[in-house]
C-alpha cells in the first residue's frame, strides 16, 4: 500500500457489539480520532441478545430509553421449573419497574437497538466500517517486547493505532491472535462455552398483552429451567418484544454434545412443553439465531491488556451466566473502562502495558469482576450438581401438585403420600451437599 | 383480438421450434377476427415459408437480405419494425432465445412498446393482450399488461406453448418485405464468432442424466458418463459444468441452455438454482443425488438420493448391469 | 485514451432461498417479506466498468434511480472505486425498465454523456437486458446485450464478447454504445467483483452523492414513461412432488427405484 494512503488512527476497535461501541463513543466524546471496524452489513446484524440492563449506558446517555429502539420495559420477571407434564412458577414484578428508568432492564431487538447504538458513536464522531473483517493485527517487536500498532483488514488494507480495542465477541479469532502474540496470559481455568439458540416468533401486540397480562409497553421476562434440558446444563427463556416473543435457550456445549442432542432438538423440547406451547400460540416464525456464549465466569478471565491493546466484553469473557444472564451491561461498562483508559493513554502520549494495565485494575474494581467473582463458582456447581436444573424442581413439582391433587382421599393422606413420592428417589446426602452449593447460585 | 405477429428464427437452417410454439399461441391469441403473420428474416431462408403456413401462420413477410446473414440487433430490428407496420400487428411473438429476447429488447425500445420477456403463460384480455410470467423463484405468477396502446412485444419461454401439429393442406405465396433504407454500415459488427456445433440432442431425449459442479472434476464425470451409458441416456449439464470446461455448451440445461421434458432425469451433484430448475422441472421423474440433504434440487425431485454421487452413482450403474 | 464511462445499477429484491410466496392474500407483496440487494449482474457491469478504469484510466460514474431501500448501490459503488455517483429522485418501485431508462438516460446526458454505458442484465426474476435496450434507444446509440467481457476499449470503439448459445460472438461498436453485462461466474471466477475498501469507506461514507430531480433528468413525470404496467400477481401454489427419500446404502431400494423409474412410474 502506497504510504500516502496509510491512515493513522488514536484509536482502532475491533467489533461493533455493545463493548466496542461503548468504547468507541467513549473515546470519540473525549476527541479521539476513532475508527470501528465492524463485519455484519450493519452493526448488530447477528447480534444475539433480549435483555439489556441498562445502567451503564444511562450513565452515558440519560434517559436512552426515549430514543432508543426498545421493545418493552420488563415490568414482571418469572422463574418456571417443568416438569414433562407439570409446571410451577414464580412471578413476581413491582409497579416502579413500569416507570422510568424502569428498573434499567428492558427487552430490545439486538439488531435494531445496536444499529441505533451505532448510529450514536457515529455522531459522535466515530468513523464507522461496517462489513468489512478484521483479519489480524498488526505489531511490531523490539527489544523483545513486542506491542500492536494497527490492523490488518481482509483485501490487505492496513490501519495504524496507538492503541487497538479488541471487542470481537465471543467467537474472537483476533483476540486468540493478539494473545498468542503478545503471550498474553489465559484465566486460571479455560475459557469453557454455552450455545445461546433464540426464535424470534410474531404475534400481535394485543395478543402478547392479553397472554402475558400486560399493559402497554411493559413486559415479561421468564426464564425456564427442568425438563426440556434434562441432562444439559443450561435454561431457557421467554421475553415478550413489541409484536414478537423472544424464546431461546443457553445450554453448556459439552452437556449438549454429550446429550446428543443439536441446539435445534432443544428448542423443539422447550416449544413442546404444553405451557411453552400455549404461551407461543399462534405465533410465526420470523428468524433463528446461535451464537456462543463465554460461560467460565471469573476464573476464566485472563489478561484483558498489552501494549497497544485492550480486550473487553465477550472477547474477555466477561458474561455473568448466573440467573441475571448479563452480558450486554458488562460488554458496555467494560467498553467504557478500556476506552478511558485509551483517553488517558492518550493525553500521556503513552500506550504501554503498564498504562494499558490501568483497565484490568478498573475492571477488578468495579462492578464487572466484582459480580463475576461473586458468581464464580456457578460454572462448577452446575457442572458438579447436575440436579440441581434437573431432578430437584421435578421434585419440588411433583410434591406441589400432588399436595393439590384433589381426590377422596383423606388431606392428611393425601399430603403424606405427596411428601412420601418427593423422598422416594431423592438422593439425601447429595441433596444436602447440592442444596449447600446451591447458594451459589444465589 | 389484433392481428398477431411472430418471428420466425432460423439457426443453422432449421426453424427454431420456440418459433413454432409462437405460431400456436399466436393462433389461440388472435381469435376469430385476427391474422397470424410470421416474419422470415435472413439471407436465404425462404423455404421455411410453407412450414410456417403449415403450423398456422396466415401471412408469411419474406425479408431477404445480405445484412441478415448473421443475426445483429440493427438490422433485424429493422425488418421486425417493419413487419409490425406490414402486419398492422397489436402482438408480437419471440421465442425466448437468446436472439428473440435480444431482439424483443430492442424492437420494443425502438417502438416504445410494452415488453415482457420469457412469458410462460399469453392471454388475449380487455385492454390488450395480457402476459404473465413466473417470478420471485417461482413462487409468484405476475400479469402484465400493456399501460397505453399500441402493440405489445413479448417473448415465451421454451416449453411454455406446444408447437401446432402441422397441417399441409394449410400453404401460401411468402410475400416479399424490404429492408428499405439500408442497414447503415459498421455501427455494430460481428468481428468473429466462436460457436460450438451442437452434439447432443437433448430436447428428444427420453432418458436424461445430468451433471454439476457435485462432480468435482472432468475424471468425476467419467463415472456419470459410465451411468448414462449404462441407462442409454444423455448426458446434460449445468452451466457451472459448461463453464469449467467440462462438457461443451450444447450439454447446458436452463434458462440459457435447453429447456427438456424426458420420461428421466437424473441430477447428479446439481444444487438446483432457479435458472436451472426452470429447464428442467417438467421432467415426468426426477431423480437427484447431493450431498446436501437441503439442496433446492430436492425441492422438485420425486427420488431424494442424499449421499456422495462418487460411490452412488458407480453403485446405481452397477446395479443396472446386475 | 481516458474514457467516460457510466454505470447505471439497481437495488433488487432478494429472491434467493425464498421458502415460500411473498405475497399475502390479496396478492400484494408482503411488507417485510423481501430484503433488497445490489442486482448481482450490475455488479459485474460495475466491475467491468473498474477494469476500464484500471485499464484505460476511464473516468467511472454510477447512476441509479431512487432512494435506497436495504443497500445504497450507489454508496457501494464509491466503496469499490467509482469516482462519482450520482441518484436520480423517483420511486422505481413504480417505474417499467422503459421509464428508469428514460431518466437513467436523462441523467447520463445531464452529467455530460459517456463513450460507454454499461449495466447489467436483470436475473433476479428472469434474464432480460431490457435496461440496456431501453438506454440505448433513449441515448440514441447502439446497444449489446450478454456481453461477458470488454476485450477492447479505446479509438472511439470498443469489442465486446458476447455470449450467444453454443458459444461466443466478438462484436465491435461504435462510442457512444451500450453494453448489457450478462456474466454467469463460477465461485472463484478471475472477473469476480472486487470487493469494498475499507479505505474507500473511511472516505466516502459521508461524502455528499448528488442527486438530480426527475425534471432536471428531462422526465417530470416518470410514471408516462411506463410502458408496461404490473396487471396483477398470485401465488402459484408449490408443485405437490410425491417425494421419497431413497437410502444410499440400501442396494435393494436403489435396484427397486432403478426398475420403477425406468418403467415410468
Ligand atoms: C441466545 C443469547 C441470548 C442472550 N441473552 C442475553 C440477555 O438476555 N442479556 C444479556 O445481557 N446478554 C445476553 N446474551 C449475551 C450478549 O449477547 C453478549 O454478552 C453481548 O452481545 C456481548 O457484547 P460484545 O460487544 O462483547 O460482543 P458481540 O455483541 O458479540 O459483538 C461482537 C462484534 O464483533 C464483530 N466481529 C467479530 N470479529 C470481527 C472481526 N474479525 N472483524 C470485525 N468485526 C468482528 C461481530 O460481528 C460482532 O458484531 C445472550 C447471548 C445469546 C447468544
Ligand atoms: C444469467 C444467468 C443465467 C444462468 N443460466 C443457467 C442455465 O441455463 N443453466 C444452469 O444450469 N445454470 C444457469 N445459471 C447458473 C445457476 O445460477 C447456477 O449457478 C448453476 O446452475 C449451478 O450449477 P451446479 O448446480 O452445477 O453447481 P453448484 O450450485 O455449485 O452445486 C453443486 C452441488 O453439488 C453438490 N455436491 C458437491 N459434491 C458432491 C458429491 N460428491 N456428491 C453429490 N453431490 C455433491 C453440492 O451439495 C451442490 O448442491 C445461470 C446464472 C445466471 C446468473
Ligand atoms: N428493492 C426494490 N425497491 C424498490 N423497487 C423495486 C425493488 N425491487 C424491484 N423493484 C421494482 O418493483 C417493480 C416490480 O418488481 P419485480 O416484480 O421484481 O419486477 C419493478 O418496477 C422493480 O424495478
Amino acid at each position: 500500500m502506497a504510504s500516502d494512503d496509510s491512515v493513522k488512527m488514536d484509536a482502532i476497535v475491533v467489533g461493533g457489539g455493545p463493548a466496542g461501541l461503548t468504547a468507541a463513543l467513549t473515546m470519540a466524546r473525549a476527541g479521539l480520532e476513532v475508527m470501528l471496524v465492524e463485519r455484519g452489513e450493519y452493526a448488530g446484524a447477528k447480534n444475539v441478545g433480549g435483555l439489556l440492563y441498562g445502567t451503564v449506558l444511562e450513565r452515558l446517555m440519560p434517559g436512552f430509553y426515549e430514543k432508543a429502539p426498545i421493545e418493552r420495559c420488563v415490568a414482571r420477571r418469572s422463574l418456571v421449573f417443568l416438569a414433562p407434564e407439570e409446571h410451577m412458577a414464580l412471578d413476581f414484578g413491582a409497579e416502579a419497574w413500569a416507570r422510568p428508568p424502569f428498573n434499567h432492564t428492558f427487552i430490545v431487538h439486538r439488531s435494531a437497538f445496536d444499529r441505533w447504538y451505532a448510529a450514536q458513536a457515529e455522531e459522535a464522531g466515530v468513523n464507522l466500517i461496517e462489513g468489512m473483517v478484521v483479519e489480524d493485527l498488526v505489531t511490531e517487536t523490539s527489544g523483545g517486547e513486542t506491542k500492536v500498532c494497527g490492523v490488518r483488514i481482509a483485501g490487505d488494507e492496513v490501519f495504524y493505532a496507538d492503541t487497538v480495542i479488541l471487542a470481537d465477541g465471543a467467537n474472537c479469532l483476533v483476540t486468540e491472535r493478539a494473545r498468542a502474540a503478545l503471550k498474553l496470559r489465559g484465566g486460571r481455568v479455560e475459557q469453557d462455552f454455552a450455545i445461546g439458540a433464540k426464535e424470534i416468533l410474531s404475534l400481535p401486540k394485543e395478543r402478547i398483552e392479553d397472554r402475558f397480562d400486560l399493559e402497554d409497553g411493559q413486559g415479561a421476562a421468564i426464564d425456564f429451567f427442568g425438563a426440556p434440558f434434562d441432562g444439559l446444563i443450561g435454561g431457557g427463556f421467554l421475553y415478550t418484544a413489541r409484536e414478537s416473543l423472544h424464546l431461546g435457550f443457553a445450554a453448556r456445549i459439552g452437556s449438549l454434545t454429550k446429550a446428543g442432542l443439536s441446539p435445534n432438538d432443544v428448542l423443539e423440547r422447550l416449544k413442546a412443553h404444553p405451557l411453552v406451547r400455549r404461551r407461543i400460540q399462534g405465533a410465526e416464525l420470523l428468524e433463528y439465531s446461535a451464537h456462543m456464549i463465554p460461560e467460565g465466569g471469573y476464573d476464566a478471565v485472563g489478561d484483558v491488556s498489552g501494549h497497544g491493546v485492550m480486550i473487553a466484553g465477550d472477547a474477555a469473557g466477561l458474561v455473568n451466566m448466573s440467573l441475571y444472564k448479563e452480558g450486554t451491561n458488562h460488554a458496555m461498562e467494560s467498553g467504557r473502562l478500556a476506552g478511558e483508559t485509551a483517553v488517558e493513554a492518550h493525553g500521556r502520549k503513552d500506550a504501554s502495558a503498564a498504562v494499558l494495565a490501568g483497565y484490568a485494575e478498573k475492571l477488578r474494581g468495579g462492578i464487572v469482576m466484582k459480580d463475576l467473582k461473586k458468581y464464580r463458582k456457578v460454572p462448577v456447581v452446575l457442572e458438579r450438581s447436575p440436579d440441581l436444573l434437573g431432578l430437584y424442581p421435578r421434585k419440588v413439582n411433583r410434591l406441589l401438585t400432588d399436595f393439590f391433587t384433589v381426590s377422596e382421599r383423606t388431606k392428611s393422606k393425601t399430603q403424606r403420600e405427596a411428601i412420601r413420592a418427593f423422598l422416594r428417589g431423592l438422593p439425601k446426602w447429595r441433596f444436602l451437599r447440592d442444596a449447600v452449593r446451591a447458594r451459589h447460585l444465589a | 383480438m389484433a392481428h398477431v405477429l411472430v418471428f420466425a428464427e432460423v439457426d443453422d437452417g432449421a426453424l427454431h421450434d420456440g418459433s413454432l410454439a409462437c405460431l400456436g399461441a399466436a393462433r389461440a391469441l388472435a381469435g376469430e377476427g385476427g391474422q397470424v403473420c410470421a416474419l422470415l428474416a435472413g439471407a436465404a431462408v425462404a423455404d421455411q415459408a410453407p412450414a410456417l403456413f403449415a403450423a398456422g401462420a396466415d401471412r408469411v413477410l419474406l425479408c431477404e437480405d445480405a445484412a441478415l446473414a448473421a443475426y445483429t440487433a440493427g438490422p433485424f430490428r429493422q425488418a421486425l419494425e417493419a413487419a409490425v407496420r406490414a402486419a398492422d400487428a397489436g402482438l408480437v411473438l419471440l421465442p425466448a432465445s437468446t436472439v428473440g429476447n435480444d431482439l424483443a429488447s430492442a424492437t420494443a425500445a425502438a417502438l416504445g412498446a410494452a415488453c415482457v420477456l420469457d412469458a410462460d403463460a399469453a392471454a388475449a384480455g380487455e385492454g390488450g393482450p395480457r402476459l404473465s410470467r413466473a417470478g420471485f423463484d417461482r413462487k409468484v405468477l405476475t400479469h402484465f399488461a400493456p399501460a397505453a396502446d399500441g402493440p405489445v412485444v413479448a417473448t415465451l419461454r421454451d416449453g411454455a406453448f406446444a408447437a401446432p401439429a402441422p397441417d399441409p393442406a394449410r400453404t401460401g405465396a411468402p410475400e416479399p418485405l424490404a429492408l428499405e433504407p439500408a442497414p447503415a454500415p459498421g455501427s455494430a459488427r460481428v468481428l468473429r464468432r466462436d460457436v460450438a456445433k451442437r452434439t447432443v440432442n437433448l430436447k428428444d431425449a427420453k432418458t436424461i442424466v445430468a451433471v454439476g459442479a457435485g462432480v468435482g472434476s472432468a475424471e468425476g464425470l467419467a463415472l456419470v458418463r459410465a451411468l448414462a451409458e449404462a441407462l442409454g441416456a444423455e448426458l446434460g449439464a449445468t452451466r457451472a459444468v459448461v463453464d469449467a470446461g467440462w462438457l461443451p455448451a450444447d450439454h447446458q440445461i436452463g434458462q440459457t441452455g435447453a429447456t427438456v421434458r424426458p420420461d428421466l432425469y437424473i441430477a447428479c451433484g446439481i444444487s438446483g438454482a432457479v435458472q436451472h430448475r426452470v429447464g428442467m422441472m417438467d421432467a415426468g421423474t426426477i431423480v437427484a443425488i447431493n450431498t446436501d440433504a437441503n439442496a433446492p434440487i430436492f425441492r422438485v425431485a420425486h427420488y431424494k438420493l442424499v449421499g456422495d454421487l462418487r460411490t452412488v452413482v458407480p453403485k446405481l450403474t452397477q446395479l443396472l448391469s446386475a | 485514451m481516458a474514457g467516460n464511462v457510466m454505470v447505471v445499477v439497481r437495488e433488487v429484491w432478494d429472491t434467493r432461498d425464498l421458502v415460500s410466496s411473498p405475497l399475502d392474500e390479496s396478492g400484494a407483496l408482503k411488507p417485510g417479506a423481501l430484503a433488497t440487494r445490489f442486482e448481482p449482474e450490475d455488479l459485474n457491469a460495475l466491475e467491468a466498468a473498474l477494469r476500464l478504469k484500471d485499464a484505460h484510466g476511464a473516468k467511472v460514474t454510477a447512476v441509479s434511480v431512487g432512494p435506497p431501500r436495504d443497500v445504497d448501490v450507489l454508496r457501494e459503488a464509491l466503496y469499490r472505486g467509482v469516482d462519482a455517483a450520482l441518484r436520480v429522485e423517483a420511486d422505481p418501485a413504480a417505474l417499467d425498465d422503459a421509464a428508469l431508462a428514460a431518466l437513467a438516460a436523462g441523467a447520463i446526458r445531464q452529467a455530460g454523456g459517456a463513450d460507454l454505458v454499461l449495466t447489467g442484465t436483470a436475473v433476479t426474476d428472469n434474464e432480460n437486458a431490457l435496461l440496456g435496450a431501453h438506454l440505448a434507444a433513449a441515448l440514441g446509440v447502439e446497444g449489446v446485450s450478454w456481453v461477458d467481457a470488454i476485450e477492447e476499449f479505446g479509438d472511439g470503439r470498443a469489442v465486446a464478447k458476447r455470449a450467444v448459445e453454443m458459444g461466443y460472438e466478438f462484436v465491435e461498436v461504435r462510442c457512444p454504445a451500450v453494453l448489457a453485462m450478462g456474466v454467469a461466474l463460477l465461485e472463484d471466477d478471475p472477473r469476480t467483483p472486487r470487493s469494498a475498501k475499507a479505505m474507500l469507506k473511511l472516505k466516502m461514507k459521508k461524502a455528499e452523492i448528488p442527486t438530480l430531480t426527475p425534471e432536471a433528468a428531462g422526465a417530470a413525470d416518470p410514471a408516462a414513461a411506463v410502458r408496461t404496467r404490473i396487471a396483477g400477481m398470485e401465488t402459484i401454489p408449490p408443485r405437490a412432488i410425491a417425494s421419497r427419500e431413497v437410502d444410499v446404502e440400501d442396494s435393494a431400494a436403489l435396484k427397486a427405484m432403478l426398475d420403477a423409474v425406468r418403467k415410468g412410474d
